[in-house]
């Protein structure tokens, strides 16, 4: 079984994926760990607005809304 | 002793608060209500225990200025409560986890238990004690359950387990502890839960937010209208009229008290909006044009607030906010700002950066209007037509988009990524509505009456003393050539430093066309806020932003007048075309601008 690679804007609506890394600056991982998006969790995207709007995300209970520009830091790997 | 409150944004601290001390303080279903902290006092067996409500934090190294607040208080206290949101366990015990290494006593609550319970996670508190070291209660502190247990068992805080060096110690621990003493059961979607999902989706989204405001617009008018109409209008007709009616007769008629206390006589009578004295305008403008509207806005807010809809409006919004320089959270604030501008102002203090924050301060104190000015207008332009409304509304509209595309094009920096928890949907509990509307509604009568009945006292006695009819002369034919209106309505200017309401007010007697009386309200809408904003932002930015957001403002309002003036007598298609084509110019180059900066979109 082969797994690849994608962003969170590049996730499909609706499916799963196990959060690998996230890449930028400290400051942003550091925001994103506080709300629960660690590498090693798998996470849920509920939605994403158009036009590089905010991705919505369920991870554990909680629900998260990240702007595009966060969005595409956080790398995913599923299969 | 000095007890704190602390755990992650919106898991009911201030709820807590509340209950502990009965002290009032707002509590809403989002994060980021509490800005700065606030402290009580707790009667325990003859005691008395200091109570602190700290802002929300997800961790102790902070990475926004709530978040600083909340660990530089941590030294201070004694005792440290931390709520804990049950039904998020697994994210709210990182916190916990860094709480027990500051090696201080500490007391878990288990809050929102009972809708962990509905949600079907099982939880074992006894175990989590075991392995925490310190003691676990479970509470619904918006019922009030389990305080009693929390207050009881305040002396049992101790310190707990630690050892954790790192960041993934931490999270490794956490895993290890939720694994331990959760059970999470399979259950099906609620209704509120598709909503939730359905709110957040691209076009139902945006269907469910048409739907929100149009219910929202239409609740506020009714409560509004039915106020006035059964409440305020017969009390202040049918009671007090013939009692002041009684006094003009007493006073004489005229001279300087009857001036001061009733103001002038219209055609021998009293008119509350225009004789303008203290007993007459000065009362009836905050009692009975402002207040029904004010309650009627609260109540809608309250509801909206705590039933968790303004984050999934940050979402859908944050593509336009982006536009403006800002980001979907900053829509909290301007909705806010509608009641009044003052709490936006604190509220405007939860963005991250200062760009952020110059533009939503200057946005929101330019062109959205609070309800005391909401009201007044409506109150005075109302009866001409829905038309003239629109236009007021829509200038308002026209120069917050531009003004803000223009900011974001102009100033340095870019727009940070919103991040935000969305918090489930929450069926509202009566009593914090009722107990926010009565915070809010108190908030608001405390600070109107004493400056509408200053402002009116100050007006009566420029009157009298002839100082206005100078300044009117003076200004007259700058007024008139700009914005076609006579000298006096530069009166309403200077008194709308002190308070907005009342200036509207000043229009009243002036016998203004409805033309005139669209300018004159935009100009004043626009125009400097008042005092007690002032205040707050000149805390928030500092003087020099202060300075330049109030150079934009004056700007603005003499542009917004001219305008509204030109539009209302001649050419009037012609400019809103103008307006039209200014905005979808600086959308498409602003949108040029900001591709080239989207790369370092950093925090």
């Amino acid at each position: 079984m082969s797994t690849i690679r994608y962003t969170l804007t590049e996730m499909k609506k609706g499916t799963r994926g196990r959060v690998l890394q996230i890449t930028g600056g400290v400051q942003a991982a550091k925001r994103l760990n506080a709300l629960g998006i660690i590498p090693g969790k798998e996470i849920l995207k509920v939605s994403e607005m158009p036009l590089h709007g905010p991705v919505v995300v369920n991870v554990e209970q909680t629900q998260v809304a990240l702007g595009f520009g966060l969005a595409k830091k956080v790398i995913l790997e599923g299969s | 002793m000095r007890v704190l409150l602390v755990g992650n944004p919106n898991v009911g601290k201030s709820v807590f608060f509340s209950d502990l001390t009965g002290t009032l303080v707002e509590s809403s279903n989002y994060p980021g209500t509490t800005v700065a902290y606030t402290r009580g006092f707790l009667n325990l067996n003859g005691r008395k225990i200091e109570i602190i409500d700290v802002p929300g934090t997800y961790s102790l190294e902070p990475t926004r200025k709530a978040e600083e607040v909340a660990a530089a208080m941590l030294p201070q206290g004694d005792v440290i409560i931390n709520v804990v949101d049950a039904t998020n366990l697994e994210r709210n015990l990182y916190l916990t986890l860094e709480l027990l290494e500051l090696q201080r006593p500490l007391i878990v609550a288990l809050n929102l238990w009972d809708e962990a319970q509905h949600k079907g996670l099982i939880i074992d508190p006894g175990q989590l004690e075991e392995i925490l070291g310190v003691p676990v209660v479970t509470t619904a502190a918006i019922r009030g359950q389990g305080m009693k247990q929390l207050v009881s068992r305040l002396h049992e805080a101790r310190t707990g387990l630690a050892g954790w060096q790192t960041v993934d110690e931490r999270y490794a621990a956490v895993g290890h502890i939720v694994r331990k003493v959760q059970q999470v059961t399979h259950r099906h979607h609620t209704l509120l839960e598709t909503l939730e999902d359905l709110s957040v989706m691209p076009l139902s989204g945006l269907l469910i937010t048409a739907v929100v405001l149009l219910c929202a617009f239409k609740a506020i008018h009714f409560i509004g209208e039915g106020l006035i109409d059964h409440v305020f209008d017969p009390v202040f007709e049918g009671l007090y009229a013939p009692l002041l009616d009684k006094l003009s007769v007493i006073l004489g008629g005229y001279g300087f008290l009857h001036h001061m206390l009733i103001g002038q006589l219209i055609n021998d009578k009293i008119d509350f909006v225009q004789s303008f004295g203290l007993l007459t305008t000065g009362l009836y403008v905050s009692l009975a044009m402002v207040l029904p509207y004010i309650i009627a806005f609260y109540a809608v807010l309250g509801v909206l607030e705590d039933f968790g809809y303004l984050p999934r409006l940050a979402v859908v919004l944050d593509r336009l906010m982006h536009r403006v320089g800002l980001h979907g959270y900053a829509i909290i604030p301007m909705i806010l700002g509608f009641g009044c501008n003052v709490p936006a102002a604190l509220a405007i203090g939860n963005l991250e950066s200062r760009r952020q924050k110059f533009i939503a301060s200057t946005l929101m104190v330019i062109a959205i209007p609070c309800f005391s000015k909401t009201a007044m207008i409506v109150a005075l332009v109302g009866r001409y037509g829905f038309l003239y409304l629109a236009h007021i509304f829509l200038t308002l509209f026209s120069v917050w988009l531009i003004l803000g595309l223009t900011l974001n094009r102009q100033l340095e920096g870019s727009t940070p990524s919103l991040l935000m928890e969305i918090p489930p949907y929450r069926l509202p509990d009566l009593k914090n509505l009722s107990q926010k509307l009565y915070l809010r509604v108190g908030l608001f009568l405390k600070e109107a009456i004493p400056l509408v009945l200053a402002g009116v006292l100050v007006m009566n006695l420029a009157f009298y003393s002839g100082v206005i009819p100078i300044v009117a002369r003076a200004l007259g034919p700058l007024f008139r050539f700009l914005f076609g209106l006579p000298g006096e309505a530069s009166i309403a200017l200077f008194l709308g430093f002190v308070r907005k309401d009342v200036a509207f007010g000043l229009l009243a007697p002036l016998n203004l066309s409805p033309e005139q009386l669209v300018t004159a309200c935009t100009i004043l809408a626009v125009y400097f806020p008042c005092m007690a904003t002032f205040a707050v932002l000149l805390r928030g930015l500092g003087v020099r932003d202060m300075l330049k957001s109030t150079g934009l403002m004056c700007l603005t309002a003499v542009l917004a007048g001219v305008f509204s003036n030109l539009a209302m007598h001649r050419y009037g298609m012609l400019l809103w075309i103008g307006v039209l084509a200014v905005i979808s110019g600086l959308i498409v180059f602003g949108g040029r601008r900001a591709k080239t900066s989207g790369i370092a979109d950093e925090f």
